[in-house]
C-alpha cells in the first residue's frame, strides 16, 4: 500500500460524501506497506475522530502484511490517533489478530540483501515503523526528542546506516531527526505526532534502496509559515526550478521570490524558497530556527534524497536539479482536488541507500 | 622592536549540560599547545575558565540561540588575539544546525571585527558542506590581513583553513594525537560490564547450581563491538578462505552482545544470526531456526559469558553436527573461570575471552539462599530495590568500624558500621545500575542533576554512574566541610561563610540551577537522622532550588519523606542511630 493507492482512496472518501458516515478502510488485499501511506491513513483517521466520526479497519489477509503492521506498531499508532483501543477499531472477524504468533517464515523486505539479517534484527527491535506521541501529555512531549535520539542512535542501526547512505550517517540524527522533531514541538496546537521510519534493502544487483524518515502531526502548519518573516531570502546562491502541472517551468531565486500574499500553493513554495538560517523564529525568538532550510540542504545536498511536504491539498517535493549546479533544486509542486486534504503536516525525507 | 603579545583565550562549550563545569588539566594543556603552535612564542598563557553550557531544554526550544550568553564570554580589548572555541568533546548529534550556525556566526563576527584576531573552532567532526555552519565562514575573503587565521579542526585531524595559511601535516597530526590524549580515557570493557549480585539459577547440563553474580554487558555495546571487530580482522580474516563470506552468530541471554555483533555484520555486509542454548543456529530475530544447508558461509561464534568448558564444547559440537563450516576460533566477552580460560584457549576451536574472572557456582543443596528459601533472581527483570541478602552479605564481608563521616554535633556517629567506601569500590557498578533504574522509574527524560556530598563513598558510586551513563548526569559535589560546619553556624557566621564561598565552583553551579529544581536529586550513601540531607536541601533552597527527591542508598528511617521531600531509598533498614 503506497501513496499512489492511498491518495485516490482518501479523495474518494470525501467525494462520495462519506465524511459524515462511518467508514470501513479495507486493507484485506494489502501485501506490504509504505510508511508514508500509513501516516496518510492515520492522519485521515485522526481528522475523522476530531469531527466525531468513526473509522473501522479490515486487516490484511496476508500473514506477512499482518506481521508488518505488528512490527511497525500500527495498532499503537491507531490507538493514539483515534484515542480508541485498536481492538475496537478492527472488525470482529479480525480479532484473531490478537495473540497471533509470528509467521514461521516472515517475508523480509530485504531478503536478497547481504544485510537482510541485520534488517530483520532491527525490525524485531521495532527500529522501523510508526512511533506515536501524544503531545498533550507534558511528559511525552519532553520525552519525544530523547526517545527518537535513543532509537536513531542505536549501535547496530548507526553502523548499518554508515554502510549504506550516501552521506554521513551521523547527520541523520544530528540534522534530520532533530529538525523534524524540533519542528513538531515548535508548531502550534500539535496534539499528536507519529514518526515513521522505513528501510528498504531490496538486494538488487546495484543495491539501490531507500531510507524513509517521516513525521506527521496534527499541528497547525499554515500559521507557522504565515508568521515567518518571508523576505529575508535565500543567500543568492540557491536556485529552484519549479515544475507545476499546466505551467512552464519557473525559476525562483533571491531575485525572484514567490509572493506570500497569494494562494496557499504559493505560500508553501515561499516557505521553501525563502527559507534560510537567518530567518527569525516565528514565535519571535532568535535566528536560525527555521527548519526548512536545514532539511532541504541535508536531504538533497548531503544525502542526495528527496524532501516531501504535504499540507492541505498541496504536495511539494524537492530534489537535486540534474540540469543545475550544486545549489540548484528541482521542485515538483502539485495542488488540487486529486490530492487528499492533508490534515496537519506530513514531512518526509527519502534517502537513497546503496547496499552492496 | 619586540613582538606584540597575542592574547590567547579558550572557551569550551558544553552542550546538553545544566551548569558550568571545570575544565580538565588535559584540556588546558591542549589549549596551551594550540596557542604555541598558532601564536608562537608571543602567545600568552591561555585563559580557560569553566565551560559555557547549553541546556537540553535550550536545544529543543523554538530558538536555540546561544548568542545571548556566549557573547559575554567572548574576549574583548585591542591587540592581537587568538580565540579557541572548543566544541570537540560534545556528542556530534547534539550539535544541531541552529546551534552550529549561531556559534559560527557569532565567533566569525568577533574574528572580523579586527584584523589581528585569529579563531580556531574545534569540532568532534567536520559537518558536511551543506551545513549552515559553513555559511558565514565561506562568506569571508580567504585572504586574511596580517597574520590572522581562521581554522576549523576535527578530532580525527581533519583541518579546514578558512582564512590564512593552511597548517602543515605535523600540526594536524599533532592535534589529532593530543586531542586523543586529552579526551576522557575510553571506558575499558571492565568498567562497563556490571557484576550484579543476586541468586541466579544455572540450568542446562549437570546438577542444578546457583550463582552469586550475573554479568550484565548491556552498557558495553560499543566497547564489545570494537574489540570483537578488531579480533575478526586480526584473527579470523587471515585464517578463513573468504573473509568476505562470514556468518556471525551470537549467544547471549540479554541483547547487548547481539546488538554489538549485528553492528559488525551491518558494517561488513555479512549475515548475522543467533544461537540458542543448545547451539542451534537461528535467524537474526532468534525466533526461527535456520536450515544449516542454507548457511554456506564460515560461521563465527560469539559468546557473552562462558562459564564452563563443557557448555562451550557442547555448543561447538552442536554447530559441527549441523554441518556448517566453522571458523577456527571463537570469541567471548567474558570467561568466568581462569582455569576454564586456559582449557578453552587450547580446545579444538580455541575461545578467546576479552575478560577473564572467577565466578563460583554452588550446587543447589549447598546454596545458602536456596536453604532459606529465596527465589531465583531474574537478571532481565530486576527493579531498583536492593535485596536484604545482598545488602547484608556485602556489609558483613566488609571491614567494620566507627562511622567516619557524620554531621556533628547534632547527628551522632555509628560506633560500628560497614566500610561503605570499600563496599562501593567493590560493588559500585551494581549500585550505580540500581540508581539508574530508580532514576528511570522516577522519569528523568532529559538528564538529571545529582547533588551529593563530596565524600569518598558516594563519589565512588557517582563515578560509576558517570561511566555507565556516558557522562550524562551532571553532578554538583558539596564539600564535606560545608556539610559538617554549616549546622554549627549562627546566622551571622552563615552569611559570612556563604560570602566567602561565593566564588567556589559548586556555589556558581547552584546559582545557575536556580528555579530549575525539577531535575535535581539529592544522592547520599544513607539517611539516618536526616541531618546531612536537610543541610543539603537547605543549601539548595538558599539558591532557589527545590529538589525533586532524596535518594539514599540505605535508609535508616521508615518515613517516606524528609519534611515533605519524597525519599526513594534503594534499601531500607529499620534502625535507630545510637545516642551514645
Amino acid at each position: 500500500m503506497s501513496t499512489s493507492e492511498v491518495d485516490p482512496a482518501l479523495v474518494g472518501m470525501v467525494s462520495f460524501g462519506l465524511l459524515r458516515e462511518a467508514v470501513l478502510v479495507d486493507l484485506a488485499q494489502a501485501e506490504s506497506f509504505d510508511v508514508i501511506a500509513l501516516q496518510q491513513l492515520l492522519s485521515a483517521m485522526a481528522a475523522r475522530r476530531r469531527s466525531g466520526h468513526g473509522t473501522r479497519l479490515r486487516l490484511p489477509v496476508a500473514a506477512a502484511a499482518r506481521h508488518q503492521l505488528r512490527l511497525w506498531r500500527f495498532p499503537d499508532a491507531v490507538s493514539a490517533v483515534t484515542r480508541t483501543p485498536f481492538h475496537h477499531v478492527v472488525l470482529a472477524e479480525d480479532h484473531a489478530y490478537f495473540g497471533e504468533e509470528w509467521p514461521a517464515d516472515p517475508a523480509d523486505e530485504g531478503s536478497h540483501s547481504p544485510r537482510a539479517s541485520v534488517h530483520a534484527y532491527l525490525s524485531a527491535q521495532h527500529c522501523f515503523g510508526l512511533r506515536p506521541y501524544l503531545l498533550t501529555d507534558a511528559g511525552t512531549r519532553q520525552r519525544m526528542l530523547p526517545d527518537e535520539v535513543s532509537r536513531w542512535g542505536g549501535h547496530a542501526l548507526t553502523r548499518l546506516l554508515e554502510s549504506v547512505l550516501a552521506g554521513p550517517a551521523a547527520d541523520v540524527l544530528r540534522v534530520l531527526v532533530q529538525e523534524l522533531v524540533s519542528g513538531v514541538l515548535q508548531r502550534s496546537h500539535a496534539g499528536v505526532a507519529v514518526v515513521g521510519a522505513q528501510l528498504e534493502l531490496p538486494g538488487t544487483p546495484d543495491g539501490t534502496g531507500l531510507l524513509t524518515i517521516s513525521e506527521w502531526d496534527d499541528g497547525d502548519l499554515q500559521p507557522y509559515w504565515l508568521r515567518k518573516v518571508i523576505g529575508t531570502g535565500p543567500l543568492g546562491r540557491d536556485v529552484f526550478r519549479v515544475h507545476r502541472g499546466g505551467r512552464d517551468v519557473e525559476t525562483y531565486d533571491a531575485r525572484r521570490k514567490p509572493l506570500s500574499d497569494t494562494d496557499d500553493a504559493e505560500l508553501v513554495l515561499a516557505s521553501l524558497v525563502t527559507s534560510s538560517p537567518y530567518d527569525l523564529d516565528p514565535s519571535g525568538g532568535g535566528r536560525g530556527s527555521h527548519r526548512m532550510y536545514s532539511l532541504y540542504k541535508s536531504v538533497v545536498d548531503t544525502f542526495q534524497g528527496v524532501l516531501r511536504i504535504d499540507s492541505g491539498r498541496h504536495r511539494l517535493e524537492v530534489s537535486a536539479d540534474p540540469r543545475g549546479g550544486p545549489s540548484s533544486y528541482r521542485v515538483d509542486l502539485r495542488s488540487g482536488p486529486e490530492l487528499p486534504d492533508q490534515q496537519g503536516c506530513l514531512l518526509s525525507a527519502r534517502l537513497p541507500v546503496r547496499d552492496v | 622592536m619586540s613582538e606584540a603579545t597575542v592574547t590567547v583565550t579558550a572557551r569550551k562549550i558544553a552542550v546538553g549540560r545544566d551548569i558550568p563545569e571545570s575544565i580538565s588539566a588535559e584540556r588546558a594543556e591542549l589549549y596551551r599547545w594550540l596557542g604555541e603552535q598558532l601564536a608562537g612564542s608571543s602567545g600568552s598563557e591561555p585563559t580557560a575558565e569553566e565551560t559555557v553550557y547549553v541546556t537540553p531544554e535550550e536545544l529543543s526550544s523554538p530558538a536555540p540561540d546561544p548568542r545571548s550568553y556566549l557573547r559575554r564570554y567572548l574576549p574583548v580589548g585591542d591587540g592581537p588575539q587568538l580565540l579557541i572555541v572548543d566544541l570537540a568533546e560534545n556528542p556530534y548529534h547534539l550539535l544541531g544546525e541552529p546551534l552550529l550556525f549561531n556559534v559560527a556566526r557569532l565567533t566569525c563576527g568577533w574574528h572580523k571585527a579586527a584584523a589581528d584576531r585569529s579563531l580556531v573552532v574545534m569540532l568532534p567532526r567536520l559537518p558536511p558542506a551543506s551545513s549552515g555552519f559553513w555559511l558565514e565562514l565561506r562568506s569571508l575573503d580567504g585572504t586574511a590581513h596580517g597574520t590572522a587565521r581562521l581554522i576549523v579542526l576535527a578530532n580525527d585531524g581533519q583541518c579546514e583553513a578558512v582564512r590564512g595559511d593552511t597548517p602543515d601535516a605535523a600540526f594536524t597530526t599533532g592535534y589529532r594525537d593530543r586531542q586523543a590524549r586529552s579526551e576522557p580515557e575510553e571506558s575499558p570493557l571492565s568498567a562497563k560490564v556490571v557484576r550484579k549480585l543476586g541468586h541466579y539459577g544455572v540450568s542446562g547440563h549437570g546438577a542444578p547450581r546457583c550463582r552469586r553474580y550475573f554479568f550484565d554487558v548491556e552498557n558495553a555495546v560499543p566497547e564489545i563491538g570494537r574489540l570483537a571487530d578488531d579480533w575478526l580482522t586480526r584473527v579470523i580474516e587471515p585464517r578463513v578462505p573468504d573473509p568476505a563470506r562470514l556468518f556471525l552468530v551470537s549467544r547471549d541471554r540479554q541483547m547487548g552482545l547481539h546488538e554489538a555483533i549485528a553492528g559488525i555484520a551491518a558494517a561488513r555486509g555479512c549475515r548475522f544470526g543467533r544461537l540458542d542454548p543448545e547451539g542451534r543456529i537461528h535467524d537474526a530475530t532468534g525466533m526461527h531456526p535456520l536450515d544449516p544447508d542454507d548457511v554456506d558461509e564460515t560461521v563465527v561464534p560469539f559468546f557473552s559469558v562462558v562459564d564452563r568448558t563443557s557448555t562451550y564444547e557442547n555448543v561447538i559440537r552442536a554447530l559441527r553436527a549441523q554441518g556448517v563450516t566453522l571458523a577456527p576460533r571463537a570469541w567471548a566477552v567474558m570467561i568466568t573461570s581462569s582455569r576454564s580460560g586456559l582449557t578453552l584457549a587450547k580446545s579444538p576451536v580455541p575461545l578467546r575471552g576479552a575478560m577473564v574472572c572467577d565466578r563460583q557456582t554452588r550446587l543447589r543443596e549447598e546454596c545458602e539462599q536456596c536453604a532459606i528459601g529465596l527465589p531465583h533472581t531474574d537478571p532481565l527483570r530486576e527493579g531498583h530495590a536492593l535485596r536484604s541478602y545482598d545488602v547484608w552479605d556485602v556489609f558483613l564481608a566488609s571491614a567494620w568500624g566507627s562511622e567516619r563521616i557524620t554531621p556533628l554535633p547534632s547527628g551522632h556517629r555509628f560506633h560500628y558500621a560497614p566500610d561503605l567506601k570499600a563496599v562501593f569500590d567493590e560493588h559500585g557498578g551494581w549500585v550505580a545500575r540500581k540508581v539508574m533504574a530508580l532514576l528511570d522509574a522516577l522519569g528523568f527524560p532529559s538528564g538529571v542533576v545529582i547533588v551529593c556530598p563530596d565524600e569518598a563513598p558516594i563519589r565512588s558510586v557517582v563515578d560509576r554512574l558517570a561511566t555507565l551513563m556516558d557522562d550524562r548526569p551532571t553532578v554538583i559535589r558539596i564539600p564535606s566541610e560545608v556539610l559538617d560546619h554549616r549546622t554549627t553556624l549562627d546566622a551571622e557566621e552563615r552569611a559570612k561563610h556563604l560570602r566567602e564561598t561565593q566564588s567556589h565552583l559548586w556555589r556558581r553551579q547552584l546559582r545557575h540551577l536556580s528555579d530549575r529544581g525539577g531535575k535535581v536529586v539529592i544522592l547520599d550513601e544513607f539517611r539516618a537522622s536526616g541531618t546531612t540531607a536537610r543541610t543539603m536541601r537547605g543549601i539548595l533552597k538558599l539558591h532557589g532550588i527545590e529538589p525533586r527527591a532524596l535518594v539514599p542508598i540505605i535508609d535508616f528511617s521508615e518515613a517516606g519523606d524528609l519534611d515533605g521531600l519524597p525519599v526513594h531509598p534503594l534499601y531500607r533498614i529499620r534502625a535507630a542511630r545510637s545516642g551514645r
